[in-house]
């Protein structure tokens, strides 16, 4: 005889699982949850990424970029830097011409503290699009300014001249190169290329972090600018930040729009507050 | 064969997993376009990116979803045996089918090639990119590799149709293969450059790709995508190669199919 759930037992079995369900999900909202945080978690292993888009290695990149797209920097802490670095890095790897990935890896990543992932994809991108000078470009002044070595810098900037193709930026190359091997490092000559490259980017919040970037190193210059000054005068370095104003060389130090401040280095020179001291 | 190819391209055209695949496809499409606006930089080539990988995508299922309607699904039912009561060999009526499925793609290829064209210039509305993309016949032969590959696809599914006595067997093995094709670029590249220094998996794994690599073809050696993106075109050696490999690999499956089919009894 075939076995029939009908009438009361039904019911009661109906009312059983609403009771066991109920429980269940009970005991799981007061459990801990693993901590999930809202920007980049994780980065899968490459060939997870390139199976998981079906084997195709350009939207592998593709999905992966928009990631690095839709985070949003101002939430970002040293570990989601970590992870956008390891990103990047396997974007580069996927897709090594994918133009968003250099710019942003470019303007993003060697702010902070990814030098190394960002030479790595601009390395690749300069290699990939051979008809593009501008990773050329990036790569020189990430040897400019965060190695501090301009004339390394120069030889990158001078490897894009015979991928330019007008005469104007071609000699605007050169007389970079030719500056920066000459008069060596100039935070306020750093400040003009962001500022640079934030009017060459698209209306939105990459270009207003660009714009930010640009501020605060202008910002820096006039500090820096103000404390040669200050040992012109006074024929010694400065002991505080705070000297500058109470010897009346500038009305107040600039707000920083990032929250991390400015400091002074061993032989008295402003320099940005180091990334990490941050609270958030 | 003409009766079959003809009569395989009109239940094709009818057949409602293609009506759902291809409106999978033009939704694909929409999507490559509303993935271009995410873009700061290049949003046409980033439209144009996705849309290929969907045009690739949309193809594969296309091509095996007709191998499932027109040569699983009728062994599957036993219509097959009214094919096969004309006086003409098995094989004319797998190559026949393989026409159809052929033509079929073409077509799809070209719509959504057309389509795509249209949702890459539309989204480059507000913003002119750096890099001009190179939209006529660098497009058109990336379209054209992604529908080579598909028919690959295609003709290993026919071949597990020929034998499999499962109607779902030749779509979920096709799948796997297309898969399995396209990501043995990537696989092979990732390998010998050292796999991020995990020494372990390369030994383990590099054996077993060294005998993948002659029995499934590199399927990314189709994909010329980056003549249209970034105007730089692929040698032309490695082109003819990949269509002399890929043209080889169909006829290899069909030759494996017809005589599997040949011997295969219907109870």
């Amino acid at each position: 005889m075939p076995f029939r759930l009908s009438g009361l037992p039904l019911v009661v079995l109906g009312i059983l699982s609403a009771l066991v369900y109920g429980s269940a999900a009970q005991r799981l909202a007061e459990g801990p949850r693993a901590s999930a945080k809202p920007e980049l978690l994780i980065a899968l292993p490459r060939f997870a990424q390139v199976l998981m888009a079906g084997g195709d290695r350009y939207l592998a990149a593709n999905l992966a970029g928009f990631r690095v797209l839709v985070a949003d920097t101002g939430r970002m802490g040293a570990d989601d830097y970590a992870v956008q670095a390891k990103l990047q890095r396997d974007i580069a790897w996927f897709n090594p011409a994918h133009e968003d990935n250099y710019y942003i890896a470019a303007a993003i990543l060697p702010w902070n503290d990814q030098v190394d992932a960002a030479e790595y994809v601009l390395r690749k991108a300069s290699d990939a699009r051979i008809f593009d000078w501008y990773p050329l470009f990036q790569y020189g002044f990430l040897s400019y300014h965060f190695r501090k070595d301009p004339a390394t810098g120069a030889q990158w900037l001078l490897k894009g001249v015979p991928r330019v193709k007008n005469q104007q930026d071609e000699w605007a190359l050169q007389n970079l190169a030719a500056a920066w091997i000459e008069k060596g490092y100039d935070t306020a000559n750093a400040a003009g290329m962001v500022s640079a490259m934030a009017d060459d980017s698209p209306q939105g919040a990459f270009r207003n972090y660009l714009k930010v970037r640009a501020q605060r190193l202008r910002d820096l210059a006039k500090l820096q600018d103000a404390a040669k000054r200050f040992r012109e005068r006074f024929g010694k370095g400065l002991e505080k930040l705070e000297d500058l104003v109470s010897s009346g060389l500038i009305a107040e130090i600039p707000a920083d729009p990032l929250g991390f401040g400015y400091g002074l280095d061993a032989s008295g020179s402003p320099i940005f507050n180091s990334t990490g001291s941050k609270k958030k | 064969m003409l009766e079959f190819a003809l009569s395989g391209l009109r239940s094709g055209l009818r057949g409602k997993s293609f009506q759902a695949v291809f409106i999978l496809g033009v939704l694909m499409i929409g999507i490559a376009y509303l993935s271009g606006l995410f873009s700061p930089r290049q949003p046409q080539t980033v439209a144009l990116d996705v849309g290929f990988s969907g045009i690739r995508f949309s193809l594969v299922l296309l091509n095996l979803f007709w191998v499932q309607e027109l040569v699983a699904r009728e062994i599957d039912r036993r219509v097959i045996l009214f094919s096969l009561a004309y006086p003409v060999s098995r094989g004319a009526f797998l190559a026949g089918r393989f026409v159809a499925i052929l033509i079929l793609s073409t077509l799809a290829a070209t719509v959504l090639g057309l389509l795509l064209l249209l949702a890459v210039v539309m989204v480059g509305g507000g913003y002119s990119q750096e890099f001009e993309l190179a939209l006529g016949v660098p497009f058109w032969s990336a379209v054209a590799g992604f529908a080579i590959d598909a028919a690959v696809v295609a003709a290993f599914a026919l071949c597990i149709a020929a034998l499999s006595t499962v109607a779902v067997l030749p779509l979920a093995l096709g799948a796997a293969f297309a898969v399995a094709g396209k990501s043995l670029g990537a696989t092979i590249a990732y390998l010998s450059q050292g796999a991020d220094g995990d020494e372990e998996l390369v030994a383990s794994y590099d054996p077993a790709i060294e005998l993948v690599k002659w029995l499934v073809p590199d399927l990314s050696r189709l994909d010329w995508r980056e003549w249209a993106m970034y105007q730089l075109p692929p040698g032309a050696g490695e082109v003819t190669w990949a269509v002399v490999m890929a043209v080889a690999y169909i006829v290899l499956l069909l030759v494996c199919a017809s005589l599997l089919f040949a011997r295969r009894e219907f109870s």
